[in-house]
């Protein structure tokens, strides 16, 4: 019995080690389709906290917005956004290069990455130092903390992707083939939708 | 424009696209007022909601590929 089900084995011309492979399916891939589940869900994360600020600011709200007392670092905001949205060009520009089998663009391209979102962090700190009001101080602080924190604590989860990412490129990971670049894939999805979850933050709190 | 989380070019596509509609809503806000911003935003958003509504009507009236 046990020398028939070799037999077959060998006929089938590959050795599969561990559990059966799990069912598939032929439109995406599991790595693709599990970020897409996490993106998903990521998305009602945040529909919940802006519902909360349209809430506070439209329904619970008698005078101006921000209140008085409040003035939000526009200009800071601004450069902030364009250091994260150059992030997206840069891990595009990565994974191109990644395509087109040119490594030293894949590892410079995930590099600058990294330091722009290091950068947009370490900028989102010192505006949290000295803006002069904390999530304490009253319904607009606590949504303010409360939004640009979450994103920032998505771009923190992002930068452990691109650490990973860029630990792997150096060490010579990462090919051409589609599969042999899902793990640039996948980070690169998730930054590029923390990207767009920013823009929409900024123009929101900030802007309108 | 395919699932925009079925690959990063899709996304980055997504993104391009988020970056030029708020580059008026921001300009606007910043040198006329917010409430011209926010009107912009709203005729993008109805912009946006019909291109999306027509290219889905467009593809359900083609017919599906066989898989391979």
């Amino acid at each position: 019995m046990e020398s028939a089900s070799v037999a077959a084995g060998h006929a089938h011309g590959h050795e599969h080690h561990g559990p059966p492979e799990a069912h598939a399916s032929s439109r995406i891939d599991r790595q693709t389709l599990g970020i897409l589940l996490f993106i998903v869900s990521e998305v009602m994360l945040f529909g919940a906290f802006f519902a909360s600020y349209f809430f506070l600011r439209v329904i619970s709200n008698d005078g101006g917005w921000p209140p008085e007392g409040f003035e939000l670092p526009v200009a800071v905001a601004f450069v902030n956004t364009c250091i994260l949205v150059s992030s997206s060009f840069t891990v595009h520009w990565a994974l191109e290069a990644v395509r087109k089998g040119n490594r030293r663009g894949l590892q410079m391209g995930l590099a600058l990455t990294w330091l722009l979102g290091a950068t947009f962090l370490f900028i989102q700190i010192n505006e949290y130092i000295h803006i002069g009001f904390s999530a304490r101080d009253g319904s607009f602080g606590s949504i303010f903390y409360g939004l640009t924190g979450l994103h920032g604590a998505h771009v923190f989860v992002g930068l452990l992707l691109l650490s990973f990412a860029n630990i792997r490129a150096w060490r010579g990971h990462f090919g051409p083939e589609e599969k042999d670049h899902l793990g640039v894939e996948v980070p690169g999805i998730y930054w590029h939708f923390v990207d767009v979850m920013w823009i929409i933050v900024f123009v929101t709190v900030y802007i309108l | 424009m395919g699932n925009p989380f079925k690959s990063e070019a899709e996304m980055f596509r997504v993104l391009v696209a988020v970056v030029v509609a708020a580059v008026p809503v921001i300009a606007l806000a910043l040198l006329v007022g917010p409430v011209f911003g926010l009107i912009v935003l709203g005729v993008e958003l109805g912009v946006g909601v019909g291109v999306l509504w027509r290219a889905l009507r467009r593809r359900r009236a083609e017919p599906e590929e066989p898989e391979g």
